[in-house]
Formats: C-alpha cells, sequence, structure tokens
C-alpha cells in the first residue's frame, strides 16, 4: 500500500516540475519585463527579530527600501549560516534581485557572495566580512561592504574606560558569541588600548552571545568571584551591557562602568540614567538602510570603483552628555535620514551618504592583521593599483564633500565626543578621521 | 464489533494515516503557489530539493536508531564534529577531506552506539550528551571560527552541475538515499534493526545480536549525518562550530512526519522523504512568505505535535514511545 502511495508521490512531483517548468518559462519572463518599471522586491538578512540592535536596522532597511518606492522584504536566520544561505538562495530563485544585509558568519560571506554573483543578484553587506575575501574575489554583483571598524571602536570603548577609572582598575570583558569576527575584534581592540595604561588591567572575558540575558548571568558569575574590586566592564553590545548593568545594580555594585556597542531606542534609557557609563553607535539602522540603497544603485545601473568595495563607516562615543541628542534625534517612531539623498542614480551630482564613509585598503585592513592569508591567496592586484594610482584620496575626498546632512554628527556641546569617527587606513598607518558639525 | 471488523477498520485507519504525507505535500504546494507565484519556479523547486537533499540524508540516518525504538539526538554534534575535525586535520579540501568527514562521522556514530549498547546506556542520555562532547570539541578547535574551505572540487559536491541546472548534491544524495532504502529493507541488516524495533526481547529471543545490531545502526546514523555534513559543508564552503543546530529539529519532524514512530518497529527509511518534503516546502514557503525563523520553529513544532497524534492513531495502545 505505502509502495503505490510512494509511486503516486513520485509521479506527482514530477508533473509538478514539469508545469512549473512550463509556468516558469510562460510567466517568468511576462513577469520580468511587467516588473522593469514597477516596486521590485528588495531583500534584507539578518540573525532576528528577537534583539534591539537588529529591530531597528530591521527599521532602516525597511524605511530605505519603501523610499525608494520598493517593495521590502527580510529575512532571519537566528544566526545559523545554512539557514542564511538557504534564504538568500530562495529568494534569488524567485527572481529578487536586490539583497542587502548582515550574515551569521564570516565565512558565509564567502558562499553568500559566490551566489549573488551565479544568480546575477546586486548585493550589499555590512559588518561581517570573510578573511581575506574581497568583493573582487567575488565579481561584480557584491558591490560594498560597509564597516564600522571594530578594532578601532574596541581601542575607543578602552581609552573611554581608561579615562572613567582614572586610568587604574580591573575589567572584565564580554565578547559576543563565538565566531563573530565583529565581537571579537571590538574585544580585542579594547585590549589593544589599554596596554597603553599600565594601570588597567582585565580580570577576565567570557561569550556572552550578544544577548542581555547571557550578559546578566556570566556579570553575575563575575560579581561572586570578583566581588566588588570590579571596576568596569566593557561589552562589545549594549543588550549584554545592560545585562551585566541589571547584575552589578543587583549585587549593590553601583560604581561599576559599563560601557557598551549599538545604540538604540531600548538601551538609551540606561545611558539617561546612569546604568552605562558609554555606549558606542555604529548606526545600525544607516548601516542597513545604506546597505540596500548601494543594492539599489548597482540595480540601476551605478558601479562602484575598486575604492568604493569597501567602505568603513561613521561611530560616535554617546555618554550622558550627548544620550539627549541621540535619543532626540534617532530614537522616534522614523529615522531622520533622507534616503533617496543617499542614491548615486536618483542624485547623481548632490547626493549625500549623510555619515563618514572612508574606503578600506584591503591590503592593511584591521580585520585582517593577524590572520594568515590562505594558501595561494593574494588580494586582487586592482586594489593596490587603484591606491598607487591616488583613487583612494580621490574617494575618500569625494565622500567628505558630499557628506553635508551632519545628522550622525553629535553637538559641539558633548567634546571631546562631538564628533563621528571612521578607520583610515590609505596610508601605511591606521588613523582614525573624524568630523564635527 | 468482531475481531475482524476491528482489523478491518484498523487497517482503513492505517491507509489513510499514510496517505496524510502526500496530502499534505501537495496541499502545502497549492498554498505556498497562491501566496508567492515564485513558489513553484523550477529554481525555486530546485532550490527545495538542494535543501532536501541535506535534510534528506541526515534524518534516513536518524531514521535507523528510531526504527530500533531509540534515538540519536547527537545530529548537531556530529555535524559539527565531523566538519570541525576533518577541516582542521585537512582543510585543502580534496578527497582526504571528504573521507575524513564520513570517517569521522561513522565513528562518532559507533560511539554513541558503543554507549546504548554494550554500557547499556538509554540512547536519549547517551546521545544528549555525546551531542554536547562533539559540539565542546568543535568549539575548542575552532574558538568559534568558522574555518573555509576553498576549493573549487569540495564546492562543486554540492554546487556544481553535472546536469545543467541541477545541483550535483541533489543527483549524489538521491542515489546515497536509494542505497540506504535498499539496505533498511532488503538486507538482514536492515530486517534486523526493524525486528528490534517491533519487540527487542523477542528479537534477542529469536537468536538476533542485538547489541551488534544497535551499533549498526547508530554507525549507519553517524555516516549519514557524516554525508550530510559533507553536502552542507561543500554548500557553505566551510566546516564551523555553529553550523547544524537547526538539524536536530527538522530532522526529527520529518522522520516522525514522514510516518515512523519515535516507539520503533514502525515506518522506514524510504517513508522519510515525504517528511524530508514537507519540513523543506514548508521552510521555503515560509521564508519566501517573509515569516520570522522563530514563527518557522513553532509552525514546525505544531506539525510535529500533529504529526505524532496521527501516527498513534493506529495503535493507541503503545505507551512506550521511546526506549
Amino acid at each position: 500500500m505505502y509502495k503505490n502511495s510512494f509511486k503516486i508521490a513520485t509521479t506527482l512531483l514530477i508533473c509538478v516540475f514539469f508545469w512549473a517548468e512550463t509556468f516558469c518559462f510562460a510567466s517568468g519572463d511576462q513577469e520580468q519585463s511587467a516588473a522593469a518599471d514597477g516596486p521590485q522586491k528588495m531583500l534584507t538578512t539578518y540573525a532576528t527579530m528577537a534583539n534591539d540592535f537588529f529591530l531597528t536596522f530591521d527599521q532602516g532597511a525597511k524605511e530605505a527600501t519603501e523610499a525608494l518606492g520598493n517593495e521590502y522584504i527580510s529575512a532571519t536566520d537566528d544566526r545559523k549560516p545554512e539557514k542564511f544561505i538557504s534564504n538568500m538562495s530562495s529568494y534569488a530563485a524567485s527572481d529578487v534581485k536586490m539583497m542587502s544585509g548582515y550574515s551569521p558568519t564570516i565565512g558565509s560571506v564567502i558562499e553568500a557572495t559566490k551566489l549573488v554573483n551565479r544568480e546575477k543578484v546586486f548585493y550589499s553587506n555590512v559588518l561581517e566580512i570573510a578573511d581575506w575575501w574581497t568583493p573582487l574575489d567575488a565579481g561584480p554583483y557584491w558591490g560594498m561592504f560597509h564597516f564600522p571598524d571594530a578594532r578601532a571602536i574596541g581601542m575607543q570603548g578602552g581609552d573611554v574606560m581608561a579615562e572613567a577609572v582614572g586610568e587604574k582598575g580591573k575589567t572584565l570583558l564580554l565578547l559576543g558569541f563565538p565566531g563573530s569576527k565583529a565581537g571579537n575584534d571590538r574585544g580585542l581592540g579594547y585590549k589593544i588600548a589599554l596596554e597603553n595604561y599600565p594601570g588597567m588591567e582585565v580580570l577576565a572575558e567570557e561569550y556572552g552571545d550578544f544577548t542581555r540575558d547571557k550578559g546578566y548571568s556570566v556579570t553575575a558569575d563575575w560579581i561572586i568571584k570578583y566581588g566588588d574590586t570590579i571596576d568596569g566592564i566593557y561589552c562589545t553590545n549594549t543588550s549584554m551591557a545592560v545585562g551585566a548593568a541589571v547584575a552589578c545594580k543587583e549585587a549593590g555594585l553601583t560604581d561599576v562602568k559599563i560601557i557598551g556597542t549599538d545604540a538604540n531606542k531600548e538601551n538609551m534609557k540606561y545611558l539617561k540614567d546612569g546604568s552605562l557609563y558609554g555606549i558606542c553607535g555604529i548606526f545600525g539602522p544607516w548601516l542597513a538602510g545604506h546597505a540596500a540603497v548601494v543594492a539599489y544603485d548597482m540595480y540601476n545601473g551605478w558601479e562602484p570603483t575598486v575604492a568604493e568595495t569597501m567602505m568603513s563607516t561613521g561611530f560616535i562615543m554617546l555618554t550622558q552628555d550627548n544620550a539627549d541628542w541621540y535619543i532626540d534625534t534617532f530614537c522616534g517612531d522614523n529615522l531622520p535620514y533622507d534616503w533617496k539623498k543617499m542614491s548615486r542614480t536618483l542624485n547623481p551630482d548632490n547626493w549625500d551618504p549623510q555619515n563618514l564613509m572612508v574606503p578600506i585598503n584591503p591590503n592593511t585592513f584591521s580585520n585582517w592583521e593577524f590572520v594568515e592569508k590562505p594558501k595561494g591567496y593574494d588580494v586582487p592586484e586592482e586594489y593596490a593599483m587603484a591606491l598607487a594610482a591616488g583613487e583612494y584620496k580621490e574617494i575618500r575626498q569625494l565622500y567628505l564633500d558630499h557628506f553635508k546632512d551632519h545628522t550622525t554628527v553629535p553637538p559641539s556641546s558633548s567634546a571631546p565626543y562631538d564628533k563621528v569617527f571612521a578607520s583610515n587606513n590609505i596610508n601605511d598607518e591606521t588613523v582614525v578621521d573624524s568630523v564635527v558639525k | 464489533m468482531t475481531a475482524d471488523v476491528k482489523e478491518k477498520a484498523k487497517i482503513d485507519i492505517n491507509k489513510i494515516v499514510n496517505l496524510v504525507p502526500i496530502i499534505v505535500i501537495i496541499a502545502l504546494m497549492i498554498i505556498f503557489s497562491f501566496l508567492s507565484p515564485a513558489f513553484l519556479r523550477f529554481r525555486n523547486l530546485v532550490e527545495i530539493l538542494q535543501l532536501s537533499s541535506i535534510y534528506l540524508l541526515i534524518a534516513a540516518g536518524v531514521t535507523f536508531p528510531i526504527l530500533m525504538g531509540s534515538i540519536d539526538l547527537s545530529i548537531t554534534g556530529i555535524i559539527v564534529g565531523s566538519g570541525v575535525i576533518a577541516a582542521t586535520i585537512a582543510p585543502a579540501g580534496g578527497l582526504f577531506t571528504v573521507f575524513l568527514i564520513l570517517f569521522i562521522g561513522l565513528c562518532l556514530g559507533l560511539f554513541n552506539g558503543f554507549l546504548v549498547a554494550k554500557i547499556k546506556l538509554p540512547s536519549f542520555i547517551v546521545t544528549l550528551a555525546t551531542n554536547f562532547i562533539y559540539c565542546g570539541i568543535a568549539v575548542a578547535l575552532t574558538e568559534g571560527y568558522n574555518i573555509n574551505i576553498r576549493s573549487n572540487f569540495f564546492s562543486n559536491i554540492s554546487n556544481g552541475r553535472m546536469i545543467p541546472g541541477i545541483p550535483n548534491s541533489i543527483i549524489l544524495a538521491g542515489i546515497i538515499y536509494i542505497i540506504f532504502v535498499y539496505l533498511s529493507e532488503k538486507t538482514k541488516t536492515g530486517r534486523y534493526i526493524m525486528a528490534i524495533g517491533g519487540k527487542e526481547d523477542v528479537a534477542a529471543r529469536m537468536g538476533i545480536n542485538v547489541a551488534k545490531y544497535k551499533i549498526i545502526a547508530f554507525a549507519l546514523s553517524g555516516l549519514l549525518i557524516g554525508f550530510g555534513t559533507l553536502f552542507l559543508s561543500a554548500r557553505l564552503g566551510m566546516a564551523s562550530a555553529q553550523l547544524g543546530s537547526g538539524y536536530i529539529f527538522s530532522t526529527l519532524i520529518a522522520v516522525v512526519v514522514g510516518g515512523t514512530a519515535l516507539s520503533g518497529g514502525v515506518g522506514g527509511v524510504r517513508r522519510t522523504i515525504l517528511g524530508v518534503l514537507i519540513i523543506t516546502i514548508l521552510e521555503n514557503g515560509m521564508t519566501l512568505g517573509g515569516l520570522d525563523v522563530r514563527i518557522q520553529y513553532m509552525v514546525k513544532a505544531v506539525i510535529l505535535i500533529g504529526s505524532v497524534y496521527l501516527i498513534s492513531i493506529p495503535d493507541r495502545s503503545r505507551q512506550d514511545l521511546m526506549k
């Protein structure tokens, strides 16, 4: 009986396949041509909706997509690389031609970018990139990688922490989840910065999975072990920082300085009430929205130069001095960006990135400094050629000239944190560019 | 009601229950084709089959212990363990890497089988514990980072196309699956595993070496999960301690939805393909429908409960759901 059912099922499936193929050829072309003038579907990928950072990330991508007159689709992967690739593959198979977003692990970027080139889908991504893998390695459909420099962010966190505890103190380090390069590099940057302060010490470091509950439980364990000897906790995201703050408060440790990364509506109140000492803002919604705009521009014919394929993006330091400005500017129902104005194709002459952006030279990229090159791998020579030809300096200046809307720059009253920063490795030494209002 | 009439009624219920997976597949395809016009595109159906190919091998593997009334919960551990250990030893992605992934999968399965059959520990506890051991080894070896395998040969195992338009993983997984269906239905090993799942003490009285076949069932599970790992790693171009955590839930659902009872002795590797298709069609359709991954889990969980209920209808007297 069951074998008969099985045969019936197989026959039915084969019929569906033939029908689908006919359907595909019969209606696919019509749909494609009809859609050329109308709204297009644009996909944004990210890990999960159960996370403050990704909720506003989703908001940025959605606002940008809709401002561009297109239809927004999001796909979450729960930080599973197989689900991430499967999501992209499913949407590519259903003729979505513009994709952007975050990948759950750095390794999955390689297959994702091969996939978009195989499927001829325009793609722009943020935050995570595979070691020694550039857009030119994958092909022309991967347009731009956006990266608020994780190492520089961690180093700034280290400097701010040292200043907060009077350059002498015992601190703890909460990393993200295993495999997150951004989380690990922020932690590495923090430790590098503390090397400049002989009185500063990292007592312990632990993965907090980027979640508030794990940040809380790890900190609670640390409090049992280290008690009131803890002077500060550096967290590679702010959800964990809030968890750490709650654990410290419950234990009566009110003087522990806690610094996090990623500012959003949900966690700014903890900065405002003093539970957190500082938050590094990396403009997650802007990253998501700008990546969507890049995919849109590429779909409409814009081609990034070699120097533009990898861009370092702006970040800020938030303390109680500029918390109100951030809440008023970025935590309303709508984000303050003019998404259409970012578009190179809609505004060829007066486009405005509305954030500081500096091209990344992959040959001296901080992300890969301590990572051995794969055997036989060389960075595509176009990058060195573009650098030698002065293209990197030109592009840096171009983006500075067009950065007119200073929405992302904190007010001068919050000095010394009245600047937006971005890492710059165009010359031999990596420095930090900054812009004030 | 006489005994004959009762038996007849039971057979009819069995027929209906057996048809349920097929009806569900057809219903899902109709529903999703209305919700998303792209769903029935040839390329999307190929994508469903490519996704299915990995699920199919893993689910076919864990069907062996389940048929015996045991369970293998170390799916994630074997995926990350075999992938990461092999990629650490042989990151080049050549034939040796392929061999290592399969060999390590087999060994990890054998270890599970040894603990269950020789030490006589419950499979639920053993495989749950070894899952953590294997995952721990992978995290320790990689410190959480991925190991990228940048080899065209390796990538082509999944992503290459011997037949234009059809990824290799679909063809290769199909061949492997047919071999293991044959093994489960036409060989002594398959029949003995089924017999042990029917009534273990009766099987032992018949002279079947229960311990030996338990070890074999877990080894086959490990080997097939190894094959799944191979196609998964080749598709993603990496081994990682982060891979595979979504597979345990989905493959166990696929096995049960396909009609294999967790109590053992009912179902078979052949049936698992229907469960796999239901799960992958559902995943693909829900993804195209824009459902958050957590809501997708909820939907799958409801399907699991419904399937267990449906499968238990023909024989509600079975109380020993898992040995």
